[in-house]
């Protein structure tokens, strides 16, 4: 039997931290929402269990990323929406993003899902490894692997980006 | 090696700023709270957006609310936050205020200290007072009296024991809780949880202060050299609030009025953390047709009310840092294109001794430092005979004097800081090859100022990526025939 009392106590108490998790792994308000709402469902006939956890918070945390690794891997086989995909840079004011730091984010959100969701674990929840298999499904040498990948594609890109920002501002200046 | 953690300091400071703009929609907890008990389909109409990676800015935009009702769910909030099985569970409110409650002792000390705290090597979890991976607690005591000292901050850390740190806040009143923990959260991503303590509570605006664990110690965190003071809440023609971004910590004041109370002007001002320190670095005020919205956005603290980013056809305005002495003993410095601190272009040196206030030495190819180096830290001070040009460099990763431009970008912030002040106006700016003088001209990104320029140099090798190391003003472009500093 669920303990209504305390599963509401603790989605009030915890809503707006685990709203910035899900946004982190969606990149939008409203999937954030859908997700938690996705996850919170499921966990609330069990909710003792998630009480007798060690941190009740970092294990729905957990269970946050495991359903947005879980729901984005189904979805991508039946529901591939142009709205879905990032968008791509704007080149007119791509410096700009670089400076506010917006272009990360963009990047991020061009990463594999799982990528992405290990990467918002490790460097926003500092999770370890172990954490972060657990999370998505994997063993700790793939969460390695996926976080080293998607910070070298980052990497990558970003150069790329501020590069071509700084040939249009030289260009800029000759003209 | 370094290039990367670099990456990943700024991607963890993205996810910082996203998720600090990324509020909470209203209604969001009860809606989750009814769709997961009810077992339904969300209450909310789903809407799929254009956009699906929105720029959060937007994003918060989106779910602002009118916060003049969040604010006054103030209390609810507060009394709803239940306790966490596995953790000890620190107090989030007053102790009564009986002055038999009160520790033994009212000055910091420890007890019970196994260890000094441990290097901060990552953002600390809530509550994770001395950095060691476990919460530790605190709690208030009222010691009676109107102060000054009227109340104990109690910290119980599992590292390095019992501190108490005296502080004066408002009378404790039988049944008031007008002095509380709101919360404990790294805001400054140190490694260390920061203490927040609501020390007064009116009938619309609360103050927050905050300490902090530096070496061994909890400390109050001052600005201008007073404990530091963060209003929160307001009402319907006021506002006001904080977010924590990273090292920088920006309060908000708004206000707003007849006849339709559409019109908020708005200050905000930027904080950078220096220790136990907040270091004003930048001011910037305006106007904005909308709803005043500011409240605190700063972790796991609770969010009285949103952030929201101020819409595009704002009108702002930035001030430079607060004016300061300018002497290069001072803890924080304006770099312009004709001034460090208060040594001006065209100054003797006996003229630029007395304003810098130390004394000064030749390091050779007429440029002078301060002769006592250790005054300004990891940050090197130094400008050409005849203060033609003005170089303020960072060496090393320690605390060192806070250099900012007018705009209010620093050293040892990311160059992208840069293109965020300045816009169009900064330049990638390439050495002269023509130069084979003494001296050192740089790469990097230049920012014409009036009659005069700003040089900004980045860690990477091409002076235009990483962090600022550098920053140098001239009266004219740097080439081989005009300048070297």
């Amino acid at each position: 039997m669920a303990d209504d009392a305390g599963f509401a106590a603790f989605v009030r108490a915890n809503s707006g931290s685990l709203f910035k998790t899900a946004y982190l792994l969606t990149g939008n308000a409203d999937r954030a929402e859908e997700l938690l709402q996705d996850t919170l469902a499921r966990l609330y006939p069990r909710w003792d269990r998630v009480q007798a956890a060690d941190t009740p918070l970092a294990y729905v945390r957990r269970c946050v990323a495991n359903a947005f690794v879980n729901s984005r891997r189904r979805r991508s086989t039946q529901d591939v929406s142009l709205h879905c995909l990032p968008d791509l840079p704007d080149e007119a004011n791509l410096a700009e993003r670089v400076a506010d730091r917006g272009l990360l984010w963009q990047l991020l959100g061009s990463l594999p899902d799982r990528q992405r969701a290990a990467l918002v674990m490790r460097y926003f929840h500092d999770q370890p490894d172990a954490q972060i298999a657990a999370a998505i499904g994997c063993r700790s040498a793939t969460v390695r692997s996926l976080i080293s990948r998607g910070i070298a594609t980052m990497r990558a890109e970003a150069a790329a980006a501020v590069e071509q920002a700084a040939r249009e501002t030289s260009q800029g200046t000759q003209s | 090696m370094n290039k990367i953690r670099d990456f990943e300091n700024d991607l963890r400071a993205t996810l910082a700023d996203v998720a600090a703009s990324a509020e909470e929609p209203p209604g969001l907890a009860e809606r989750l709270v009814t769709g997961a008990t009810r077992s339904r389909t969300p209450h909310r109409a789903h809407v799929w957006l254009g956009r699906r990676w929105v720029p959060p800015a937007l994003a918060a935009a989106a779910v602002a609310v009118v916060a003049v009702a969040t604010v006054a769910t103030v209390t609810s909030i507060q009394a709803d936050r239940p306790t966490r099985p596995a953790h000890p569970v620190p107090t989030p409110s007053a102790t009564p205020p009986t002055t038999s409650a009160a520790p033994t002792s009212s000055a910091p000390a420890t007890s019970g200290a196994q260890s000094s705290a441990p290097p901060a090597t990552r953002t600390a979890t809530d509550w994770d007072i001395d950095g060691d991976g476990r919460p530790d607690r605190a709690h208030v005591v009222f010691l009676g009296g109107v102060g000054p000292n009227n109340w104990d901050l109690v910290v119980d850390m599992t590292s390095l024991g019992q501190q108490v740190v005296p502080f004066t806040g408002e009378v404790a009143l039988p049944g008031s809780n007008n002095v509380t923990i709101p919360g404990s959260v790294d805001a400054d991503h140190d490694g260390h949880a920061e203490i927040f303590v609501m020390d007064q509570s009116g009938a619309s605006t609360q103050s927050w202060t905050i300490f902090k664990l530096v070496g061994r110690h909890i400390v109050h965190v001052t600005a201008a050299s007073e404990p530091v003071d963060l209003k929160v809440g307001g009402s319907v023609t006021h506002l006001d609030g904080f977010r924590c971004t990273g090292s920088t910590l920006i309060t908000t004041s708004e206000t707003t009025g007849p006849p339709d109370y559409t019109t908020v002007s708005f200050r905000r001002t930027s904080y950078a953390w220096d220790g136990a320190r907040l270091q004003q670095t930048s001011q910037q005020e305006g106007t904005f047709k909308g709803t005043t919205a500011a409240g605190v956005a700063c972790g796991d603290l609770p969010q009285l009310a949103p952030y929201q980013p101020y819409p595009p056809q704002t009108s702002t305005t930035n001030s430079p840092p607060p004016a300061a002495s300018g002497r290069w003993t001072d803890s924080t410095l304006l770099i312009t294109a004709h001034s460090l601190g208060a040594v001006t272009r065209g100054m003797t040196l006996a003229q630029a001794k007395a304003a810098a206030g130390t004394s000064l030495s030749s390091v050779g190819d007429s440029i002078e430092r301060p002769a006592d180096q250790t005054l300004t830290g990891s940050t090197t001070l130094q400008f050409s005979w005849g203060a033609t040009c003005f170089d303020a460099s960072r060496s090393g990763s320690g605390p060192g004097t806070t250099v900012a431009s007018p705009a209010g970008v620093r050293l040892g912030d990311p160059v992208s800081r840069i293109a965020a002040a300045y816009g169009a106006s900064a330049k990638p700016f390439t050495a002269d090859p023509t130069w084979t003088g003494a001296g050192n001209i740089p790469a990097g990104i230049i920012v014409q100022q009036g009659d005069g320029v700003l040089l900004f140099v980045g860690s990477t090798p091409d002076g235009r990526g990483g962090t600022i190391t550098s920053i140098r003003g001239a009266a004219d472009a740097f080439h081989a025939s005009s300048v070297f500093c």
